[in-house]
């Protein structure tokens, strides 16, 4: 369990699925996100997924609980693009009450630091819609590197939208030190 | 002979290929899905220094690229692989390798790596070869953006890559490992209707 006074973040728990689904499914998340499962149980059956990941090394799921929030209001994911999570995929779902008051900030820093410090990753990358303002330039602000923009990457809407790709290497920048 | 044998299975089903990967050829070479009558090939190929200067660390023996082809094969039953072997004309053994990886459930993204044997680096069989299998990604599998990291000093491959058509998109600061050291690589894209 990693904690600041703002944000918990532990591992996904079963009895997580219901207000996670709800999460994924509201019109200001879904919009910046890859499809989620489409039910509560399928939710539950991603859960046991990444429990089997995580035991095997190459995955690690985070539920974000702000301190005001009864439920997980994020999830922040970590997925290993190499053996031995030389590379690593962050992925995203956050809520609006995530955005607020530097929830989203203080849980960047925890999964960052589990990330280089814990896992030993050297490389994590971060791929966000360009039209995804707030979180780009929550990013810019955490000195999140942005390295290229990825041409049609992300289906929305039936039509294919840029994405940036951010990154962190350890060493190198500051939310990455080893 | 056109460019691609649609084979037996032909390309216009996208799910038809998880049954199989067609077999596709040209003059210079064939297409087919890697074997695990390959492992030896591959294991011969990849300790090449040539190659292993510019790929992730391969399974170490012969035993380990068996269950690796077992893994590409299952994976591709899954609908999330596609791992092609490279037969020059004329020849029996594998001579490179295109992979296909999923990046995302649904096959949407992908990353595309590869290596070729030295001695046929500047013969056509990369163009060849690639346009193939971006064929297939585009046509089969109904990919839609295929990815593909070069380090930034193996011009050979950037040119290759950009003789494909492939655009340039950035520069992804130590993503790869060289004898112990962090290498930049460009990140090139191939775009479905785009490209």
């Amino acid at each position: 369990m990693l904690v600041t006074p703002r944000v918990v973040l532990r591992e996904l728990r079963r009895s997580d699925a219901a207000s996670l689904w709800r999460v994924s499914r509201s019109p200001e998340v879904a919009r910046d996100s890859w499809p989620g499962p489409p039910t509560v149980d399928a939710f539950e059956a991603f859960i046991s997924r990444a429990w089997r990941g995580r035991a095997e090394g190459k995955y690690a799921c985070f539920a974000s609980v702000s301190s005001n929030q009864p439920e997980p209001t994020g999830l922040f994911e970590l997925r290993s693009l190499q053996p031995s999570f030389f590379r690593a995929e962050l992925g995203l779902l956050v809520d609006a009450p995530m955005w607020e008051n530097g929830v989203f900030e203080d849980a960047m820093r925890l999964v960052c630091g589990f990330a280089f410090r814990t896992v030993g990753a050297r490389r994590v990358e971060i791929r966000v819609s360009v039209a995804h303002a707030r979180c780009n330039a929550a990013l810019e602000r955490l000195g999140v590197q942005k390295e290229a923009v990825l041409r049609a990457a992300f289906p929305q809407g039936g039509q294919f939208e840029d994405q940036y790709l951010w990154s962190l290497v350890s060493g190198l920048d500051p939310l990455a030190a080893p | 002979m056109s460019l691609i044998d649609l084979g037996p299975l032909g390309l216009g089903s996208h799910a038809d290929w998880r049954q199989g990967l067609p077999f596709m050829a040209t003059a210079r070479l064939m297409l087919r899905e890697v074997r695990r009558s390959d492992a030896r090939a591959l294991l011969r190929l990849t300790q090449s220094p040539d190659i292993a200067r510019h790929t992730w660390p391969p399974p170490p023996d012969l035993e380990a690229f068996e269950r690796f082809i077992e893994w590409a094969r299952s994976k591709r039953a899954d609908g999330g692989h596609a791992c092609f072997a490279v037969v020059p004309r004329g020849q029996t053994e594998l001579a490179g390798l295109f992979d296909l990886r999923s990046l995302e459930p649904g096959f949407v993204r992908a990353e595309l790596s590869f290596f070729l044997d030295p001695s046929l680096w500047g013969t056509g069989v990369f163009i060849d070869a690639a346009r193939m299998v971006c064929e297939f990604a585009f046509t089969a599998v109904g990919i839609h953006r295929i990815e593909a990291r070069c380090e930034v000093d193996n011009d050979r491959g950037n040119r290759a890559l950009e003789k494909l058509g492939a655009s340039n998109e950035g520069r992804l600061r130590a993503s790869f490992v060289r004898e112990g050291a962090a290498v930049d690589q460009y990140l090139w894209s191939l775009v479905n209707g785009v490209d």
